[in-house]
């Protein structure tokens, strides 16, 4: 058991010197005249908007207070008693918008 | 990354190219290149390697009006290359085209090694270091791109949490969570080949 923890650790070691010992890569000769010709050519396009992931972070940020404000209607509901045949029945009774039965292009 | 005093610094070339001179993007492509194919040959296979570095010059350039000078260019680049290489992985894993097999020849004389001497001076030799390589790129190929981008961000390369969660643009409890998890799978994983290995033996 001690043996194949052990063996476990001299692995993640090796492989971990392993990713140090990259040697250096062949780079071909077009390579740098090729980076070249796509950068002229992009000469004068807009520059592209930097990629940062805010917009991710923020979206994340405010997924926990629509989730609080999901359960507190959850649990509104739950404590208010919801039946859908009765609540739609209300709706089209009640019209409270007026739209049913004064619609606006008639 | 030599710079001569007599050569002009990074920020006087960016002002040149942002100015219109398009050529001195060369200067810049002459001073980083190495640095990009360094952090790029370590993350992406040696066949997309040179497509990826482009990549990330055109990236570079494409940004090259929102760099602030906060950070040396370098690191800035640094940022870009990784994130790009992180971008190559999600596409890959969205369309798979390998299936992931079972270790081939060297990378069970590798296991062998580990297993039986653990001897250090063996794995000294290329054709050892070369089989250690392909041992982590296969282990790393059965994770998910994001657990590979953090793996070799915090345990590979020592990135802090709060570097790995800016260039990824990640939260930094999200980096933390997910840096354990994947070390989690990435050891359970190695336990698992280990084991095929002494079966096999």
């Amino acid at each position: 058991m001690n043996s194949g923890k052990d063996d476990l650790e001299r692995l993640e070691k090796l492989l971990a010197s392993a990713w140090e010992e990259v040697p250096p890569p062949a780079i071909s000769e077009s390579w740098q005249a090729g980076v070249m010709t796509d950068i002229r050519r992009l000469q004068g396009e807009p520059a592209e908007p930097e990629k940062n992931g805010y917009s991710g972070r923020l979206v994340w940020r405010f997924s926990a207070a629509v989730l609080v404000c999901a359960l507190l209607l959850a649990f509104y509901t739950l404590l208010r008693g919801f039946i859908p045949y009765e609540d739609l029945a209300l709706i089209y009774l009640e019209d409270p918008i007026g739209f049913m039965f004064n619609p606006p292009f008639v | 990354m030599k710079i001569n005093s007599s050569s002009p610094g990074d920020k006087e070339i960016i002002h040149r190219i942002l100015d219109g001179n398009i050529d001195d993007f060369e200067l810049l492509l002459e001073r980083y290149r190495d640095h990009v194919f360094k952090i790029v040959a370590k993350r992406i296979p040696p066949a997309q390697m040179e497509e990826i570095a482009h990549e990330v010059f055109v990236r570079a350039y494409r940004s090259l009006a929102g760099f602030r000078g906060k950070s040396p260019f370098g690191h800035w680049l640094a940022k870009i290359a990784i994130r790009t290489c992180y971008d190559f992985w999600r596409d890959r894993y969205r369309c798979p085209e390998v299936p992931m097999s079972l270790l081939d020849r060297e990378g069970m004389d590798f296991m062998n090694t580990v297993a039986v001497t653990g001897a250090r001076a063996s794995f000294r030799k290329r054709e050892s270091s070369q089989a250690a390589r392909e041992l982590l790129g296969l282990a790393l190929n059965h994770l998910s791109a994001e657990d590979r981008t953090v793996i070799e961000m915090i345990h590979l390369e020592h990135y802090s949490v709060k570097e790995t969660a800016a260039i990824l643009g990640w939260s930094r409890a999200n980096v933390k969570v997910r840096a354990f998890r994947a070390r989690k799978k990435l050891r359970h994983l190695l336990e698992r080949l280990l084991t095929v290995n002494r079966r096999l033996e």
